[in-house]
């Protein structure tokens, strides 16, 4: 028998930190995604997809989403989707007389495929104690737990339940389904069973790094799991010193040779240039997003570089040098003073300012 | 400063190579390819070492391009100058990187030496290498009349080929157009366009927001216009049914008052049917008695009539008049048949002679009135008959007469039965058909009434009966006021429904405006910024050309006009610098432009500008001046004037001068 599990899905996702026209391609990738998902597990025979929390973004989901998420589920009526809503997810649940949607609750709701037994409970102002004691599952089943939060000792940018994993040991768990955590991990929980976060399915930002997936649980004699990357795009984080490079378009054909062996065109990039370059070192930030926009489906680029400027440029007598000096003796901030000798500098040799 | 000595150990071209330097005129004579530039480059490398490491251009990459051929090891080479009346050395050794470079200087008198003097050009010289290598450099190019008479130009040019003469001014305008485009007059440029961006983009997300804010009061229109619509329709089909049974309600009150018009009548028809029958003895003869007293009436009165005519015929055959009256007859016959034969001849002659037509018709008349009269004759022939037959029968007179009496015994047995009065027969008669026609006329009709009630179908219904007070008109009016407003509320209903669709449509891209609102925040800060690096690049640009021009006008006109002097012998002030730094020559008859002077004098005029440059820029210590073979393209009379020049100069400079043909030594 298997089961998908996945978590953190976040339809319906602003994505701010993307551009409006990449994020409202995004948004539209993702419930592909989950649509794929669903047809994978079609192919493959999978009995039930377990959510393990955060299905949706918002509290404010819009109709549209949910509808979208309805449809798709009502497309797939031999599979089950067993829903645990998360901090994420709208916490007063919609109507739905899908038969192959079910929910779980506040307290364990279990479903039950023969010998395996899928339990699921929401945590609600860490109650994770309390839900742990009243966890009653039979030795001899394949159990396999749903809960989403965060485990205590786990890093987390926002505030979430937390989930004491030493309540849940000899508790007969094989399988802790985790969510809340958007990257694949997983761990031990006592002698018999495991636990894992499935990650989300796909990324959404530069804070999600890696690859993104859902985990394969199958159930024969014993209980296996596999975390399959699935997400139809990747984020990736660079940094690329410029110090040494004095020819900009050597520079930009080495960033993309360095990048091409890294990711694929498909994958989405943030670049932080850093190092020092000459005031002489012509460097045009938007014509290497251009150049780079070009070679992959989408580049930010955050400029960390500085302007050398070791001389003592009282010596230079030059109009040049009267500038830069002018310029340096003023009240102006770093970086003003160097944006303005760039500027100038550029302006003087005739170049695009 | 002045050199003294150099030593070049191997360096580019030159191996083991030493000079020593005077104090004023240094000529070099050399063929071409001995290195002249090499040695420039070696005093050059002296005080400021090496450059463009980075270059991979061997003619840009000043190490590659002076490693010597075939050497392993350090290259190099010392210098001796004399700075401020101290004699120093410069030991320098370039390796394969800079930082196997090593620099020793060497205090000649005292034997100090210091090996960490970071640019030492610059601390002598007061001006970086590139400054210096424009200033003390000269070439035959720089000897070269120029269009830009402008030394602001030549201090732009200082740096050689990044520079042109005019960049200042090209980048001021240059800036000035980026500005303008940023922030114009009348509200328009790239901040404003963005504003406005930002001001419409911001209105769809509060429209959206509205919009959005609304969706909860649109749900709950819909759900109680949903509501509403489908009461009205429940009501509608309670109005239709009342009035499809108020409809059969007046059906059946109609059938009831036809049920009740019928039965009256046909109480009423029944009732003069029973008055009818009792008229005539409740009894009713039948048809077929009716005939046979009406057979026997006609008989009777046959006989009757038979009786009285053979009494009439037995007198009648007894009169004379009788014989008259046949041969008066039978003559009357054969008159009109010979006028029927006569009308027929002439008939015939004028048709066949005169008038067919005429004749025709004449004998057409003829032939007819002889049919008539023969059938005239005829009947009246069958009638003497008859009379004679009756004469013959004039025997039995008294059998007509006692079937008369039996008749008439019949007749009134049957009309006392009837309860007639004993009348005229015929009366009787008369009236019995009549009295049995109006009968069975009204038999007849209440049969019909009694079919008709019987199709009728008329059911009493106490319910229908009570419902009779609806008002069908009353009914198909409101029925009427219910569907208009159904029809309206529905169209609402569709109305809202679409709103609603519409603002769900946008509720789902509401974040993609809102990020893009937050987007265009960031790009009209971003277009700030930028106006403000322009504006301020601008500005600081202007402040250095104005700066140049303070601070080097005075000083420029002083040197000009002294090295001027030197060079025409002439005393009197004879060069302007204006604000702008152009030169302009005095003469007799006013000031003129440069331009207008000859190609000699402009070679001249730039040298003395040169020098008068070198003297302003270099204040520290007088540098020395490297001429590389400057005059190389000069005729002869200029070569002589030219080298008369430098070696006046040479008392006021330690000239380096390196040329490559005799002629100009």
């Amino acid at each position: 028998m298997k089961f998908i599990h996945c978590a953190d899905i976040h339809l319906g996702s602003a994505i701010e930190s993307l551009p409006s026209n990449i994020s409202y391609k995004r948004r539209t990738e993702i419930r592909n995604t989950f649509e794929k998902l669903c047809e994978f597990a079609y192919s493959n025979d999978v009995t039930a997809i377990i959510i393990a929390g955060d299905l949706f973004d918002s509290e404010k989901v819009t109709n549209f989403t949910i509808n979208n998420f309805l449809h798709i589920v009502s497309k797939y009526p031999k599979i089950d989707f067993l829903y645990l809503q998360g901090n994420h997810d709208p916490q007063i649940l919609f109507e739905s007389n899908l038969t192959n949607l079910k929910f779980f609750g506040g307290s364990w709701t279990s479903f039950n495929y023969g010998n395996v037994n899928i339990v699921g409970a929401k945590i609600i102002e860490n109650n994770s104690e309390m839900l742990a004691a009243s966890l009653k599952l039979k030795e001899s089943d394949k159990n396999i737990v749903v809960l989403h939060g965060q485990i205590a000792g786990y890093k987390s940018t926002e505030k979430s339940e937390i989930i004491s994993l030493p309540f849940f040991k000899e508790k007969n768990i094989d399988y802790l389904a985790l969510g809340h955590y958007h990257s694949f991990d997983e761990g031990k929980i006592d002698n018999r069973g495991k636990y894992a976060y499935s990650g989300c399915l796909d990324g959404r930002g530069f804070d999600e790094l890696g690859d993104k997936g859902f985990v394969l649980i199958e159930v024969e004699d014993s209980l296996k799991y596999e975390f399959k990357s699935f997400s139809s795009r990747n984020f990736y984080d660079f940094s690329f010193d410029l110090t040494e490079y004095t020819n900009f378009f050597t520079m930009c054909d080495d960033i993309v040779k360095f990048l091409k062996e890294k990711c694929s065109y498909t994958s989405l990039i943030k670049l932080t240039l850093k190092g020092e370059y000459d005031a002489d070192f012509d460097i045009d930030i938007k014509e290497l997003k251009a150049i780079l926009n070009d070679a992959f489906y989408f580049v930010k680029i955050i400029d960390n570089t500085s302007m050398k400027i070791e001389k003592d440029y009282s010596l230079d007598k030059s109009i040049r040098g009267e500038f830069i000096s002018e310029v340096l003796s003023s009240k102006l901030s770093e970086d003003v003073k160097k944006q303005v000798i760039m500027c100038g500098i550029r302006a003087l040799k005739g170049e695009n300012i | 400063m002045k050199l003294l000595r150099c030593y070049v150990k191997a360096f580019g071209g030159l191996r083991d190579y030493k000079v020593d330097f005077n104090e004023g005129l240094n000529v070099f004579k050399e063929d071409n390819g001995f290195g002249k530039s090499t040695l420039t480059y070696f005093i050059k490398s002296m005080f400021y070492g090496l450059n463009n490491d980075k270059k991979r251009s061997i003619n840009e990459n000043e190490r590659a391009h002076f490693k010597p051929w075939n050497w392993s090891g350090t290259f190099g080479g010392y210098l001796d100058f004399e700075y401020k009346g101290t004699e120093f050395r410069i030991e320098r050794s370039f390796g394969a990187k800079e930082g196997e470079d090593s620099l020793l200087l060497v205090n000649l008198k005292t034997g100090k030496t210091n090996s960490n003097f970071d640019d030492l050009g610059s601390k002598i010289f007061g001006i970086d290498e590139a400054g210096f290598f424009s200033t003390a450099y000269f070439s035959e190019k720089d000897i070269e009349a120029k269009g830009n008479y402008s030394l602001t130009a030549k201090f732009n040019s200082i740096y050689g080929n990044d520079y042109d003469p005019e960049s200042v001014k090209d980048a001021v305008k240059k800036l000035e157009t980026t500005i303008k485009t940023y922030s114009m007059r009348g509200g328009k440029g790239k901040i404003e366009d963005k504003k406005s961006e930002l001001y419409e983009a911001n209105e769809q997300v509060n429209n959206i927001q509205s919009m959005v804010k609304s969706i909860s009061s649109l749900k709950n229109e819909i759900d109680s216009l949903q509501v509403e619509t489908k009461n009205l329709k429940n009501e509608m089909n309670t109005l239709s049914d009342k009035i499809a049974f108020a409809g059969k309600s007046e059906v059946n009150k109609e059938k009831k008052r036809n049920y009740i018009e019928l039965n009256n009548e046909i109480s009423l028809l029944k009732n003069k049917k029973c008055e009818l029958a009792n008229t005539i003895g409740g009894r009713i003869p039948t048809k077929q008695e009716l005939d046979a007293y009406s057979n026997s009436f006609v008989e009777y009165n046959k006989v009757k009539k038979m009786s009285e005519s053979i009494k009439n015929t037995q007198i009648n055959n007894n009169s004379s008049n009788n014989k008259k009256q046949k041969t008066k007859f039978n003559t009357n016959i054969f008159l009109l048949t010979s006028i029927c034969i006569l009308l027929l001849i002439v008939g015939v002659v004028l048709a066949f002679t005169t008038n067919f037509t005429l004749g025709l018709i004449i004998s057409g008349i003829g032939f007819l009135s002889a049919i008539l009269v023969a059938c005239f004759s005829f009947k009246l022939g069958k009638t003497k008959e008859l009379l004679q037959k009756n004469n013959t029968e004039t025997d039995k007179p008294n059998d007509y007469l006692e079937l008369c009496l039996k008749y008439e015994e019949q007749f009134d047995l049957f009309f006392d039965s009837l309860g007639f009065e004993k009348q005229d027969y015929f009366i009787n008669f008369t009236k019995l058909n009549n009295l049995v026609y109006d009968y069975n006329n009204l038999c007849e009709r209440i049969l019909e009434i009694e079919r008709k009630l019987s199709q009728l179908n008329y059911v009493e219904s106490s319910e229908m009966e009570n419902n009779f007070a609806y008002n069908l008109e009353e009914l198909k009016f409101e029925l009427s006021e219910k569907q208009k407003l159904y029809i309206q509320k529905t169209d609402e209903l569709s109305r809202k429904k679409s709103a609603y669709e519409r603002v769900e449509d946008s509720n789902e891209k509401l974040s993609s405006y809102e990020n893009r609102v937050s987007e265009i925040k960031e790009e009209l800060e971003a277009l700030k910024r930028e106006h403000e690096i322009y504006s301020l690049t601008y500005k600081y640009l202007l402040q250095a050309d104005e700066n140049l021009k303070i601070r080097y006008r005075k000083p420029l006109d002083d040197s000009l006009n002294k090295f001027y002097s030197i060079i025409t012998g002439k005393n009197e002030k004879a060069i302007n610098i204006d604000i702008d730094l152009n030169v302009t020559v005095n003469e007799s008859d006013g000031t003129k432009s440069i331009e207008y002077y000859s190609k000699g004098f402009k070679n001249l005029f730039e040298i003395c500008k040169r020098f008068a440059l070198v003297e302003v820029l270099f204040t520290d210590e007088k540098p020395f001046i490297i001429l590389d073979d400057p005059f190389c393209n000069f005729d002869d009379k200029k070569l002589i004037e030219a080298k008369e020049v430098i070696k006046k100069l040479s008392s006021y400079y330690q000239i380096l001068y390196f040329v490559c043909h005799e002629s100009r030594a």
